[in-house]
């Protein structure tokens, strides 16, 4: 029924008692992620293998916050 | 000799020339940035669209580094003036006055927060002012709404943020470091001239030495914007920060080589500096040969080492900047603030706010908070501009610019339209035109550009639908040229700090700190990091003098202060430990004359020295070239000699 895609339950975001919408939730941890990552690639000399360095590091950030929102 | 400050001044044909391709690419990013985050507030039926597209008028910078720092000071800013806003409104909303004086103080918080601080910094202390105008003082007449507003807001920032950043990032926006990286080759340059000729003992103007000094310091908020840039960007930023300061002391470093110079003959110099340029690996006992005997041709050799030294770490560290790695040794950049500076900022924000909010009040017109909240907008702004009376005199041309641009965009080209490819092709010519102008050599014209494009945007306030009421469109004009009159009027009625009030509030803070043995903060810094905090305050002093002979003295004058901290601190560390052969007895006598800032004592100390015998090791004429800098920059009367040094 519903096309063969996951059920993904978004969580709310709740802050002392005011909802707040799920997306603002995963695009914060998205962007701790990515910050985290940051070193590591700077390590890896993630620029050295990429054309466009800030465009595969967005690319990095939509692939972490689709993840998340379907499997957190 | 003095040494002129390096470039010709730029004509009119520098000032207007035609844009570049990348002018015409950034100017065509912000168009695209703009209709993509207009395009996703309306899909998201956000309730301020326009905070959207004001957002990616703000975050309009030519690089990526500065747009993505100053992103995330703005969310950070947004959401500590969405708690302040909540929490005033919370507390005084029964109250008129309290509440008026609520804000007044708030935003006298915010200017002295933002004049505590440099770069994006001081504008989300600025933005904090901003973000309450907004949410608050518009809800002024509705309070329930203030929490509603602010999400809203909030929401429509975080919007603006991802449309600026995902067309820079899709359309390859140019990065900031290789900006910064020449900006600090062509001050390397400088420098090393700067320390060749005072090499030669010339000593330059000192008007030029603070300007270098403030050229070198003002890249600090350039610097740290490297961060965010990229996942080298925290390395490139730590490699510029540690070039930077590495130039400050350089310079520091040539200016007591200068001093050294005078006492030995120029034929030694010549042969000194010869050997030093050289380099070789035999080059301390060349260098010492080419010195020969006595303590102060050894002295002089030792600083020239040490400026080569520092120039040759600058240049590594310039190197790391442009390959993406981290410096060998990271050096910080402390801030220089001056508390009296900021505060006085702050009083005369709250007062001019005090001010405008108590003629509004009197006037008793309807709808005025949205005057008010221009108000606010204006004096944050003011309090980040270097001349704060110069900014009012640009919101004056800017606003009418303003007026007059978005009328056209929405009575003219607009008129009544509700299809959304047309509002974008309506935005093209004014945005474009403008993000254009923005890219100008001119200063004037590039901040007249940004206020206007910000203004247009806030006036033309794009929503869905859009009303077309040429009624409150004419009553926003009204209140923005009017918030512009109660501004420039408050800069006359409660006048900003001047120029000579901020040199004087400097040099009292430059005499005082050299009056106090080091701090506790100060000795946990290494010794080029302090230099460098006072080398930013010798940028303020810079930027407060004007071109009269009194305030050239003044810099002068802070000048020798900056010299004698810096002597006294290279001489403090020398001292701390005695070079070996020394006798314990001149040692203690050389640490006590230091410590009583005594010229005549430390002098007869270094005359000691040189008088008991020949030994020429390095840590002896380092020890005798600390103390000889320290005493020549030791003066009775900083300001007489302020008098004579300046032309």
């Amino acid at each position: 029924m519903n096309g063969g895609f996951v059920n993904a339950g978004f969580r709310e975001l709740i802050v002392d008692g005011v909802l707040l919408a799920p997306i603002l939730a995963y695009a914060i941890a998205t962007l701790a992620i990515v910050l985290a990552l940051r070193p590591l690639l700077h390590r890896l000399r993630f620029r050295r293998y990429v054309a466009n360095a800030p465009l595969a590091e967005l690319c990095l950030y939509v692939s972490i916050f689709g993840l998340l929102t379907l499997f957190a | 000799m003095t040494t002129a400050a390096p470039g010709r001044p730029a004509g009119l044909a520098d000032r207007f020339a035609p844009p570049t391709l990348a002018s015409w690419a950034f100017a065509l990013r912000v168009w695209l940035a703009m209709v993509l985050a207009l395009y996703a507030a309306f899909w998201l039926e956000l309730r301020s669209p326009a905070s959207a597209a004001l957002t990616t008028a703000i975050l309009a910078v030519p690089a990526r580094g500065q747009g993505l720092e100053k992103a995330v000071y703005r969310i950070l800013a947004t959401a500590a003036g969405v708690v302040a806003a909540l929490s005033i409104t919370a507390a005084f909303t029964q109250t008129e006055v309290l509440l008026l004086g609520a804000f007044a103080a708030w935003t006298g918080l915010c200017a002295y927060g933002a004049k505590l601080f440099d770069g994006n910094r001081a504008y989300a202390a600025a933005l904090g002012a901003i973000t309450v105008a907004f949410v608050a003082v518009q809800e002024i007449d509705t309070p329930g709404g203030v929490f509603d507003a602010g999400l809203a807001r909030g929401a429509a920032i975080v919007v603006g943020i991802l449309a600026v950043a995902f067309v820079n990032d899709v359309l390859a926006a140019p990065d900031y470091y290789p900006s910064v990286l020449a900006k600090l080759r062509e001050l390397h340059g400088r420098v090393a001239a700067y320390a060749r000729s005072a090499a030669r003992g010339d000593r330059p103007d000192p008007v030029a030495t603070a300007g270098l000094f403030a050229a070198i310091t003002a890249l600090r908020p350039e610097v740290s914007a490297l961060a965010t840039e990229s996942s080298s960007g925290d390395a490139r930023s730590a490699a510029a920060r540690t070039a930077m300061v590495g130039l400050v002391f350089e310079l520091c470093a040539a200016r007591g080589l200068a001093i050294l110079a005078a006492a030995v003959p120029a034929a030694r110099r010549e042969r000194v500096l010869a050997e030093v340029e050289r380099g070789s690996s035999e080059n301390g006992v060349a260098v010492s040969r080419a010195a020969g005997s006595g303590l102060a041709a050894a002295g002089y050799a030792w600083m020239a080492t040490r400026v080569l030294e520092r120039d040759l770490r600058t240049t590594e560290a310039l190197d790391a900047l442009a390959c993406g790695e981290s410096p060998k040794r990271m050096l910080k950049a402390p801030l220089y603030r001056s508390h009296r500076i900021a505060l006085s900022s702050g009083v005369t924000s709250a007062l001019q706010f005090a001010l405008a909010a108590l003629v509004l009040g009197l006037l008793g017109w309807p709808a005025s908070d949205l005057c008010l909240t221009f108000v606010a907008i204006m004096l944050a702004l003011a309090s980040i501009a270097p001349d704060p009376r110069g900014f009012a005199r640009i919101a004056l041309l800017s606003a009418p610019l303003s007026c007059l641009l978005a009328g056209i965009i929405e009575f003219v080209i607009l008129d009544g339209v509700s299809e959304f490819p047309q509002l974008a092709l309506a935005l093209a010519p004014v945005v474009i035109g403008l993000a254009l102008a923005m890219t100008a050599r001119s200063p004037a014209l590039v901040a007249i550009a940004r206020f206007s494009l910000i203004f247009t945007v806030a006036l033309l306030g794009p929503s869905n639908p859009e009303s077309y009421d040429p009624e409150s469109f004419l009553v926003g004009c009204l209140f923005l040229f009017l918030a512009v009159a109660l501004v420039f009027l408050g800069q006359y009625l409660v006048p900003p700090l001047d120029g000579r009030g901020r040199l004087d509030i400097l040099l009292a803070e430059a005499h005082r700190d050299l009056r106090k043995p080091r701090r506790g903060g100060d000795v946990r810094l290494a010794r080029e990091e302090v230099a460098f905090r006072d080398a930013m305050r010798m940028g303020q002093v810079a930027a407060a003098a004007g071109a009269g002979a009194e305030d050239r003295a003044r810099v002068a004058e802070a000048l020798g202060c900056l010299d004698q901290a810096a002597a006294l601190r290279r001489a403090e560390d020398a001292w701390a430990t005695p070079p070996a052969g020394v006798p314990a007895a001149l040692a203690d006598a050389a640490r006590s004359a230091l410590a009583r800032r005594d010229a005549a004592a430390i002098t007869a100390v270094a005359r000691a020295l040189d008088d008991a015998g020949s030994c020429v090791a390095a840590d002896a004429a380092a020890a005798f070239a600390t103390l000889v800098v320290a005493a020549a920059t030791i003066v009775p009367n900083p300001a007489a000699a302020g008098r004579e040094i300046a032309p």
